[in-house]
């Protein structure tokens, strides 16, 4: 049980240095799902230790694989809208709000 | 775990640590997108070891089928593959420090835990998780269908092109 623990530990921590060092919104969005599959790891392994037979981490991570899929469809359109706009996917200078 | 099982998942958890550690380090946005799709393979490894069979599948078709070759799609679209400008020295130092603190603490809580060892695994999941879907969690799955169908018109109308 721990060393999925730590392997997920491991990969959130990727994850956040990804979303916290990089300006561009599609690698931005890459280590989101880093996390999020990060997290999925600990809700099956959480799933074979508590009433494997109830299903409910398994249940949870693939209901959170089809969350990933629409934030991912949603994120990429947001991102093409605004390259089309500002032609730059950098979110640096997508600073038009900045007074 | 027998010693088999403990040696994959050594291997699909190396691969999966070094792979997601490329693409949050390279500089070319391609590789980045690439190196996601081994890190979600190596992934789906690790589900299969874990006795999540369908989990494992759907990570394949979802993840690696859907969502990577939609970045793909998303990348030709933007941008060229040329190399993109990473974050400023002080940016990145002060990364550095919050994901070691975030992961040094999530790998010390785990390793402090005193958890059972894996219990034998059930021998056929799948008609357990497909009763789970349609007893239990029947709402939960019936309203993924919404927000699917949501997100697909949002993104539609995202990036329609506007009529001048």
């Amino acid at each position: 049980m721990t060393p999925v623990l730590v392997l997920s530990g491991i990969l959130f921590a990727i994850g956040v240095f990804g979303v916290l060092t990089r300006r561009n919104a599609i690698t931005m969005l890459v280590s989101v799902e880093i996390m999020m599959n990060a997290a999925n790891l600990n809700l099956v392994a959480f799933s074979r230790l508590h009433e494997p037979k109830l299903m409910t981490g398994q249940t949870f991570a693939i209901l959170g694989i089809g969350i990933a899929a629409c934030e991912a469809a949603v994120g990429l359109a947001l991102i093409l809208a605004i390259y089309r706009r500002f032609s730059t996917t950098d979110v640096d200078h997508l600073d038009l709000l900045k007074g | 775990m027998t010693t088999a099982t403990t040696v994959l998942f050594v291997v699909f958890g190396v691969l999966a640590a070094l792979s997601a550690l490329y693409a949050v380090l390279t500089r070319y946005l391609l590789r980045s997108i690439v190196a996601l799709g081994a890190f979600l393979t190596a992934l789906a490894g690790i589900f299969y070891l874990l006795a999540a069979d369908f989990v494992a599948v759907v990570q394949i078709f979802v993840y690696v089928g859907g969502i990577v070759v939609l970045m793909l799609f998303a990348l030709m679209l933007s941008s060229s593959g040329v190399r993109h400008p990473t974050a400023s020295s002080d940016r990145r130092s002060l990364g550095s420090i919050v994901a070691y603190a975030v992961g040094g603490m999530l790998v010390w809580a785990s390793l402090r835990s005193t958890l059972p060892g894996m219990p034998a695994a059930l021998p056929d999941s799948v008609p357990y998780l497909g009763r789970a879907f349609l007893n239990e969690q029947l709402f939960p799955f019936e309203l993924i269908g919404v927000i699917l169908l949501a997100a697909v018109v949002a993104a539609l109308a995202l990036v329609r092109k506007e009529r001048a």
